[in-house]
């Protein structure tokens, strides 16, 4: 392996110009016994965990690690010694001057033999990312899920034979791994110059070497090696585990990581999920016309007598969440013929939870609203004239006024099935409702204020914040539906706006 | 490691350089290919030659009974001062009865030349220190010492060094319950002052380690403090100044004896978090997850430390603002003061002052599990008001349903909620929110009256 071997040609020279420790004995790392990658898809950083079997002699013993060609951050290398920690212990960690890939342990030892040690650091380069395949059937009643799980290894390492775990959450990092490993060490001299590490070129050109070598000694041990063998025709189960706020999901067995290719495999298979079909419009977008977005709940699945159904934990829900993802949404026609809906981003989804996924326009629901009318009322105004330059200017005082628009909404759904709809509307104004729970106390008040008038609509009205209102309705085939509603501006202490040119007259 | 001494000659006295290796000495770059290193060994025979016809050729200046210092006994150095480094070495000279002159001089090594303190700690009868000599141009002194018998005597010398550093950090491990945690305080030390240490003492601020060598250039990472079995506390936080969209989650712990820190200040620095997990058969050691890193601030004994964790996805607050109840005409509580005149008229005025009135809305979803069980959890909800202000109402409301068929109905939340007054300019709402789904949740509603407004 590259990191560890490495440790004999870089860390020579300074055996030869320190002879004050000469009597320390030099260790270098054997290869590792074993190796755990933990993948994070918040940010880029991978726990790399690696037991190897350490021989070590009575007295003080230094053990060289260092790395080339691949991004780790020197202040996260911890050293564990696994076994007989009475008689083996730690005494420091030591960063040599002017450089960044590489430190020393100091062990002092009471016992000469083999110990099995840990060594744990966070690496840059490898991330994950899930992703997701929905058929819907052809009413849009039930979806069949797939959900992926993608390795992809830049860092410049193979890790081969390694156990593989993706953590699903967001978690706060303060420093980028990247920055850290490229960030200089101090220099043993103010003047000296910093060391030059191969730039990204002749890194990719180092990994792909690199990668040639492993693929030859892969297709040479096969895929007995890699726990493949026995049962290899089945997809790997992914083992879900909840830890703190977040999720780790460990592939089964054994994967081998290598740089520069990506490997996706199934974390979730979960068929006829019930769905639902919504039909979205806001004005916080600008939105014109509605769109469609499919729901289904992250809750485990019932039979038709409403118990849970006894599935596996890949072939059920609401057993993990499921960590946010690009979804591919098709429809299955009865010939098994597949049309694309659409593709789109979907958030983190927790247990329980609905997941809702942006299927994106949909132009089977039209909507066309009317302003069928307008009044201004209530307008109080003061007039006055100012003389300035010997000559009058016409003042108006701050006016109120009232105005109130009229509109309707036509809908007309061209779904061969109900279709449920959403509608907010904003206004700009902080709003008093008339909705399905009656006449507001405040409806005749004199304040400013945008006072609209929904109470004729046969579905619910919610207000959703002070400017924006919303209402549900469920609308039937090819049936024309209308909402009349009016909005009463009460605009108080609006400027001098009738005469904004100021035109004068003379005295 | 004791660094490499060299003799050197001068036209006053023979005396011990400090802080050089015997190729910066002669100036010679540190390369590793064959060539230059064959090069760097011909000029340093060449100058050992030369260093050793000088010794013998050039007769020493008199300097009554000169003492050199010996090798060091001991060395300890202290950075607890953020900006100087003390540097305090032991050392056995030979005196002589009567004056005697103990030379100190450095190269490459940054010491303040005015911090060097010269104490005698044991000796056999009287030893004083007549005087300090500071030779021109030179880093160099010495001390005219007197001694009443001739014989050992131990000597300390204390000096201040630059472009020593320690930078502490910080490892948590918590237990899989998250309950309680063991911090470990870790020094990084980083030494570029231009000495090559031997066995020494550090002492970087927290704890002390010896260590057996520390070159020049060199960082070391040492254990300065442990701390077990550390109570800590889980926090939900909301603060739409800060994240309008998410949750996070906090750790707290405090800084006393009775949460099993308390052993002093804790320095600022990088906390890393990994959490033990659940245990299994096939593991030999006991496996542990990444959960996060914080900055920790200056924390005084006594006071609590929060540390930001990551993200808590599951707990979902959605803060909406809202008119408050009474609508637009119960935004503002104009103020009408008393008004009297210096004939006597009484009556009333209206300052440029008004109560305003703000309500929010926070839509609250639980949706944490422990071991597939939905579970409570603690929520805080921060609020950044500015002036003097009072929480006028607070209403809870469960929502049950979706769509046309929701109903909301007030709940009492005397057990659920309670409001703290940080300060002037903060206020935390407390929560103990139960387990919601897609069709339960909650929603709560806060009345801030903020007084005196100018507008």
């Amino acid at each position: 392996m590259r990191i560890g071997l490495l440790a004999v040609r870089l860390f020579l020279p300074w055996v030869l110009v320190a002879p004050a420790l000469a009597a320390v004995d030099l260790v270098t790392l054997p290869t590792r016994e074993g190796t755990q990658l933990t993948i994070y898809n918040s940010e880029d950083i991978t726990m790399v965990r690696e037991h190897r079997l350490l021989t070590v002699k009575e007295g003080v013993n230094r053990i060289q690690f260092s790395w080339a060609n691949t991004l780790i951050d020197p202040t996260s290398i911890e050293f564990r010694i696994l076994d007989k920690q009475d008689k083996v212990d730690l005494v420091d960690t030591t960063f040599p001057s002017g450089r960044n890939d590489a430190l020393q342990w100091n062990i002092k030892s009471q016992i000469a033999g083999k110990i099995p040690v840990e060594i744990r650091y966070f690496a840059s380069g490898i991330t994950w990312s899930a992703d997701y395949v929905g058929i819907a059937n052809e009413d849009e009643t039930k979806l069949n899920v797939t959900g992926y799980v993608r390795v992809t290894n830049g860092s410049g390492e193979v890790y081969d034979n390694a156990q593989t775990r993706l953590v699903v959450g967001k978690i706060n990092l303060v420093e980028k791994i990247a920055d850290l490993a490229r960030r200089p060490s101090p220099s043993r001299f103010p003047d000296e110059p910093p060391i030059v590490y191969p730039d990204a070129n002749k890194w990719r050109e180092l990994s792909h070497r690199r990668k040639e070598k492993y693929d030859a000694l892969d297709l040479a041990l096969g895929d007995e090696r890699r726990g493949e063998g026995k049962g290899g025709h089945k997809p790997k189960e992914v083992i879900k585990q909840g830890l703190s706020e977040y999720f780790l999901f460990t592939i089964d067995g054994r994967e081998d990581i290598k740089d520069k290719e990506p490997k996706r495999l199934v974390a979730l298979k979960v068929a006829e999920v019930p769905l639902e079909s919504i039909y979205k419009l806001t004005e916080r977008t600008g939105d014109q016309g509605f769109t469609k977005f499919y729901r289904f709940k992250n809750v485990k699945l019932l039979d038709e007598k409403g118990k849970e159904k006894k599935l596996s934990a890949m072939e059920n829900l609401g057993l993990s969440p499921l960590p946010n993802g690009m979804v591919r949404l098709f429809s299955e026609y009865k010939n098994k013929d597949l049309a694309y809906v659409g593709g789109t981003e979907t958030k983190y989804v927790p247990i329980g939870d609905r997941v809702e996924v942006n299927v994106g326009p949909d132009k089977d629901i039209t909507i066309c609203r009317r302003l069928k009318d307008q009044k201004i009322g209530n307008v109080v105004a003061r007039q006055y004239k100012r003389r300035l330059d010997d000559q009058f200017v016409l003042y108006f005082d701050l006016i109120d006024y009232d105005e109130t628009l009229f509109y309707e909404e036509e809908l007309i759904s061209g779904k061969p099935v109900p279709a449920k709809i959403e509608v907010e509307r904003q206004f700009d104004a902080n709003v008093v409702l008339w909705g399905s729970e009656g006449e507001p106390k405040d409806w005749t008040s004199n304040e400013p204020g945008a006072y609209v008038d929904l109470h004729a609509i046969t579905g619910r009205v919610e207000r959703v914040d002070q400017q924006h209102v919303k209402y549900f309705m469920d609308l039937s085939p090819g049936k024309k539906q209308r909402v009349e509603y009016s909005v009463t501006c009460k605009r108080r202490k609006v400027g001098p706006e009738l005469n904004a040119e100021k035109k004068r007259e003379p005295l | 490691m004791e660094p490499f001494n060299i003799v050197g000659w001068t036209s006053r006295s023979v005396r011990f350089c400090r802080g050089r290796t015997w190729k910066s000495i002669l100036q010679i770059p540190e390369h590793h290919n064959s060539e230059r290193t064959n090069t760097m060994k011909t000029m340093l025979m060449i100058a050992l030659a030369g260093t050793l016809l000088l010794v013998f050729a050039i007769p020493a200046q008199a300097r009554i009974k000169l003492t050199t210092l010996p090798e060091r006994d001991s060395v300890r150095v202290d950075i607890q001062n953020g900006r100087y480094t003390l540097v305090e070495e032991e050392r056995t000279v030979n005196l002589q009865a009567s004056r005697n002159q103990v030379d100190f001089s450095w190269a490459n090594i940054n010491i303040d030349k005015e911090s060097i303190v010269f104490r005698v700690i044991k000796a056999d009868g009287e030893v004083n220190v007549l005087n300090t000599n500071y030779p021109p141009n030179e880093n160099a002194l010495y001390w005219t010492v007197s001694a009443a018998n001739a014989g050992p005597a131990v000597i300390r010398i204390s000096y201040l060094i630059g472009n020593m550093a320690a930078e502490p950090s910080y490892q948590g491990v918590v237990e899989n319950d998250e309950k309680k945690l063991l911090m470990q305080v870790y020094m990084t030390v980083t030494n570029t002052s231009g000495e090559s240490f031997g066995e020494m003492i550090v002492q970087p601020g927290v704890g002390k380690t010896s260590v057996r060598y520390f070159n020049n250039g060199e960082r070391k990472r040492m254990l300065a403090a442990k701390f077990a079995d550390v109570p800590i506390a889980k926090r939900y936080v909301f603060d739409a100044t800060v994240d309008q969209q998410r949750t996070r989650m906090y750790y707290r712990v405090i800084n006393d004896t009775e949460n099993q820190m308390g052993g002093f200040p804790l320095p600022y620095g990088k906390v890393r978090l990994f959490i033990k997990e659940p245990k299994s058969d096939g593991d030999t050691v006991r496996s542990q997850a990444f959960l996060g890193e914080d900055w920790a601030q200056y924390t005084p004994l006594f006071a609590q430390l929060d540390l930001y964790v990551g993200v808590a996805q599951d707990v979902k607050v959605e803060r909406f603002t809202m008119d408050p109840e009474g609508g637009p005409k119960a935004a503002f509580d104009e103020i009408v003061v008393p008004r009297f005149t210096i004939d006597g008229k009484e009556g009333v005025t209206k300052p440029q002052f008004r109560n305003q009135r703000t309500r929010y809305r926070y839509r609250l979803q639980n949706f944490k599990t422990e071991k597939g069980d939905p579970i409570s959890v603690p929520l805080t909800i921060k609020e950044h008001l500015d002036g003097e202000w009072i929480i006028e109402k607070v209403v809870l409301k469960e929502i049950l349903g979706e769509r046309n068929e929701q109903k909301e109905k007030e709940i009492p939340y005397a057990e659920l909620f309670n409001a703290k007054r940080i300060d002037v300019s903060n206020a935390e709402f407390e929560m103990k929110l139960p387990p919601t789904t897609i069709d339960k949740k909650y929603d709560l509603y806060v009345t801030i009256l903020k007084k005196y407004r100018r507008y």
